[in-house]
Parts: C-alpha cells; sequence; structure tokens
C-alpha cells in the first residue's frame, strides 16, 4: 500500500508546486536572494566595524579585512544591492512570457568576484563564515536565475 | 471474508491513514503558499526595492579609496 501511495503524493505534490504562478517562484527566489545579500553585507559589516567618521576603513581588532578588502567588498556588494533593485522592480513589473530580467547575469558576475575576494582573505573563522554565506548567495542567484528561465 | 483477509484490510489501512495525513498537510500549506497575491508580492518587494537602494547608499560610501576619506554624511551634490 504505501508502494502505491508515495508516488500518488509525490505526484500530487508536483502537481500542485506546478500551479505556483510563476511571478511567485521568481519572487520567492528573489527574497531568498536578498535575505542571502543582506547576510553578506551585515556579517562583512561585523568583520570590518566601520569607523564611523570613514566608514570605508575598519577599526575591527584583530584585522579580519584590511581596509582595501572592505572597499572591494563594499563596492561589489554596491553593485548588487543597485542590482537586486532593479531585478526587484522587474518582478514588479513582470508579465508571462517576458525575457529574463538582464540584471541577473549581472548580479552571477558580481557575487562571483565577491567569492574570490572572500576566498582571497586570510584564513579565519570568520573568513570561513563569510565565504559559507557568499556561496549561500551564489546559490541562490543560480535559484532565481533558473526561476526566471523557467518562465521563457 | 476470512480473518486473515480482514486483518489484511485492517493493516493497509492503517498504513494509509498516515500518509493520507501527510498528503492533507502538503496540499493545505501549498494552497497557503499559493495564496499569495500579486498585490502582495509587488508590495513586498517594493520593501526590499528601498532596503537594497539604502543598503546600495551605504555600500557607496563604503566602497571609496581611502584617499577620499569618506565619512558616513552623504555626499553634497555637485549641482547645488
Amino acid at each position: 500500500m504505501k508502494k502505491i501511495l508515495i508516488p500518488i503524493v509525490l505526484a500530487i505534490a508536483a502537481v500542485s508546486c506546478a500551479g505556483l504562478s510563476v511571478k511567485q517562484k521568481a519572487h520567492n527566489a528573489h527574497m531568498s536572494v536578498r535575505s542571502a545579500l543582506v547576510a553578506v553585507d551585515e556579517f562583512e559589516r561585523g568583520m570590518c566595524q566601520p569607523a564611523p567618521a570613514a566608514v570605508n576603513t575598519c577599526t575591527a581588532k584583530p584585522v579580519l579585512i584590511t581596509d582595501q578588502q572592505h572597499q572591494q567588498v563594499s563596492r561589489l556588494l554596491r553593485e548588487a544591492f543597485e542590482a537586486d533593485a532593479r531585478l526587484g522592480a522587474a518582478i514588479i513589473a513582470w508579465k508571462p512570457g517576458a525575457p529574463v530580467p538582464t540584471d541577473l547575469p549581472s548580479l552571477e558576475q558580481l557575487v562571483t568576484q565577491l567569492e574570490q575576494i572572500a576566498l582571497a582573505l586570510s584564513p579565519t573563522s570568520a573568513a570561513a563564515e563569510l565565504i559559507t554565506r557568499v556561496r549561500a548567495l551564489v546559490s541562490a542567484v543560480a535559484t532565481t536565475s533558473a526561476a526566471f528561465g523557467g518562465a521563457r | 471474508m476470512s480473518v486473515q483477509k480482514t486483518q489484511a484490510w485492517i493493516n493497509l489501512f492503517a498504513a494509509a491513514l498516515p500518509m493520507g495525513a501527510a498528503l492533507i498537510a502538503g496540499v493545505t500549506a501549498l494552497a497557503k503558499q499559493e495564496g499569495v497575491s500579486d498585490e502582495e508580492i509587488n508590495d513586498i518587494t517594493r520593501r526590499a526595492v528601498a532596503d537594497s537602494e539604502q543598503r546600495a547608499r551605504e555600500r557607496d560610501a563604503m566602497s571609496r579609496p581611502s584617499a577620499d576619506a569618506p565619512t558616513d554624511h552623504p555626499p553634497s551634490d555637485p549641482e547645488e
């Protein structure tokens, strides 16, 4: 009996998931990108502890990330948040059959660069945590691309 | 019907009960997930966009080379 029921349950679940609108799927994926992006943002701020009077410099002791690395990460995060904002606007305006938002490939490139910087940090537990968060972001961006790709 | 057949049917229903409960729970959860309207999605996304724009501005100040010595105050508009 169980052998019969399991495929039935899986089939019903698959049909139900297929019933979700593409916009809903893209929204869910976008939210996962945003939360991963915010997690990277918050964690890097914690590693750096930017000086209030000069936010491009770090005050954390011991030094977990150099000022230059903090500035590089910040440049990429600025571009990533700008791309994320444009992606959000695209989701609001998105209609079935519309093309994949052009910001997705750029977001993928940005998070890949972010991963390279994270990998170049001195090997500390904080750096390892940052790498983990950046990789979660890379994965979330790939999922979002797939969500939009499936809409075509 | 023999006792053995009756017992077999009882066993089948006993096995099906938890599966049925899981099925109902799953379908209910999916139905709730599907309940989010486009308008709700747009509202949530608008708030997310505003937050991303704010974070982008903050990261812009953090991304300048050290020689620029930025502060956490917003830069003055050159057109002003």
